[in-house]
């Protein structure tokens, strides 16, 4: 089983698992819970349609990656502001765009690149130790984000419109956040792949809703939960010669099926219990007062 | 009034090409309790925006302790403490009551700083003036409606402000509860000298509990003492419904909206 350990490949790949599991599910947390899911498939298929510009025009793929889904991410941000239009349209738009720009891109291209269906369906595999440095170098700066600025995320996640009235500089920070998501979209590619890293955005954070009331708890569980997913999609895929990416969503949706299944917060009051508690708390508080 | 805590001088605020507020002249003394009435659409929560330079003002300027929106706004949210419509928040998110009222201090502590042993006491003893001491460590999602607003009202004081901006508080909750929010709210007026302005659709919240009531509708229509504003003729304007003012057994007034149009 830890035969792994003696091949410098799988190695790198297990290192890839645990960061990339970690880091993906880390920023899903605030997209889940601000009903943003859905821009992390944004972002992935604009970081393709610049995968494949780059392979097209002989420039760096990660690097074009990175700017398409910054450019992309950015106009769905000025469009939700200005154009009143709601987040799920901006995206579906840009959505569509990318995908339809890497197509045009693939057609262009002389040959059939393998290398380019490899960044559609990942494969955490073939992740080399230059990708091993830039995945590490998101996570650091990444967490650093993300932990510096918890307590004001946490707010603009709660309430924005209460953040904005108490000063917290909410468009910057989230604007900021943003940028830390497309640097893990893009950075996540090789190892998931565009179609599947939405899910290890998601799932894992989806799972850790179900567990806790506690923000930072939920972001503990769905660093566990996406670590377990990556490293065990890993092995499997290794083991059973199975493709990486998927191995790795359908193991998040097993975790999420046993989360749901143990959730505490599937045990509710009945609404006659409420009611009761509340009125007990009413005739405390009245005798109290008189 | 020579120096007012609040102080609107020709305040209009539109949103695009459409005015939602015009001409707004008007001043509020530190301590007063100001109930704002007007029908839906009326300006009153876009007033509170203003306040807060959440909506940018289209002419004039707003003062609050001695600052004004265009020059100062940092040192206005400072001293004000906010109580949004409850539509702002998701309730969902997850978060305990001490997680919650903790935001209220995130202004003043400043980015990437963790709050510290005195901003923990500050919360519980704010949970305490609220009666919501023994629910510190319940998720806020578990809180019926009523208990949620006390809460918020926490949060909002928490920072220890000068003035409060309460909008619609009392908004979907049960009558009861509403009458206990709205008590809590006029002792904590009473006890910590705070200038209040509180948005709501119910004048009876306001009879004998406010100093000045103000009647907003895209304009500044009415503003004065209770009894000057709570006239039958002006509640009908304000509603576009015929409203009576009866007198109770204890000679208390009580408005009542008829079910006829003027």
């Amino acid at each position: 089983m830890f035969d792994f350990i003696h091949y410098d490949f799988l190695l790198r790949s297990f290192i890839a698992a645990v960061i990339v599991g970690s880091l993906a599910s880390t920023v899903g947390v605030f997209l889940v819970l601000r009903g943003l899911s859905f821009i992390g498939a944004g972002i992935a298929h604009a970081a393709f349609a610049g995968v494949t510009f780059g392979f097209l025009t002989g420039t760096n793929p990660l690097l074009m990656a990175f700017l398409f889904s910054i450019a992309s991410t950015g106009l769905i941000d000025l469009i939700e502001r200005y154009g009143e239009l709601k987040y799920d349209a901006a995206i579906g738009m840009f959505f569509s765009l990318t995908m339809a720009l890497a197509i045009i891109f693939i057609g262009l291209m002389d040959s059939y690149n393998a290398e380019v269906m490899g960044y559609l369906f990942g494969n955490i595999l073939s992740i080399t130790v230059t990708d091993i440095y830039a995945i590490i170098a998101v996570a650091l700066l990444t967490f650093a984000y993300v932990g510096g600025l918890f307590k004001e995320l946490h707010f603009i996640t709660f309430d924005e419109v209460l953040a904005r009235a108490s000063g917290i500089p909410v468009t910057p920070i989230f604007s900021g956040f943003l940028l830390m998501t497309s640097l893990t979209v893009v950075v996540s590619l090789k190892s998931v792949g565009v179609i599947l890293v939405f899910a290890l955005i998601v799932i894992p954070a989806a799972a850790a809703y179900q567990l806790t009331h506690r923000i930072g708890i939920m972001v503990v569980w769905a660093i566990v939960f996406g670590i377990l997913s990556t490293t065990l999609g890993m092995f499997l895929s290794y083991y059973l010669d199975l493709p990486s990416g998927a191995t790795i969503v359908v193991i998040n949706s097993f975790i999420f099926g046993i989360a749901y299944l143990v959730s505490p917060k599937k045990k509710k009051c009945e609404p006659e219990a409420l009611e009761a508690t509340e009125r007990e708390r009413a005739m405390s508080r009245d005798q109290t007062s008189s | 009034m020579n120096n007012p805590l609040i102080r609107f001088h020709n305040v209009s605020i539109a949103y695009g090409d459409r005015l939602a507020l015009r001409n707004i002249s008007a001043e509020i003394e530190q301590g007063e309790f100001i109930g704002i009435i007007g029908p839906n659409g009326s300006g009153k929560t876009t007033l509170f925006l203003g306040i807060l330079g959440l909506q940018p003002l289209f002419r004039g300027d707003i003062g609050v302790n001695g600052h004004t929106v265009s020059d100062s706004l940092k040192n206005i949210r400072e001293s004000i403490g906010y109580l949004p419509q409850r539509d702002s928040l998701d309730p969902t998110v997850p978060g305990l009551v001490e997680d919650i009222v903790m935001m209220g201090l995130f202004s003043t502590l400043g980015l990437f700083r963790r709050p510290s042993k005195e901003d923990n006491m500050r919360v519980q003893e704010v949970l305490e003036m609220v009666e919501m001491a023994d629910a510190i460590h319940e998720p806020i999602g578990h809180l019926s409606g009523g208990q949620q607003q006390r809460v918020f009202l926490a949060r909002a004081l928490v920072s220890s402000p000068k003035l409060l901006l309460l909008d619609e508080p009392t908004s979907a909750i049960d009558p009861g509860t509403q009458m206990r929010l709205i008590e809590l709210i006029s002792k904590l007026h009473r006890e910590l000298d705070l200038t209040i302005m509180f948005i709501t659709h119910d004048v009876n919240h306001l009879i004998g509990r406010v100093d000045r009531v103000m009647y907003l509708n895209k304009e500044l229509h009415a503003f004065g003492p209770t009894a000057e504003i709570l006239k039958e003729d002006i509640l009908t304007r304000v509603y576009g419904q015929a409203v009576k003012v009866i007198y109770l057994e204890d000679g208390q007034p009580c408005v009542i909206v008829s079910d006829s149009h003027v």
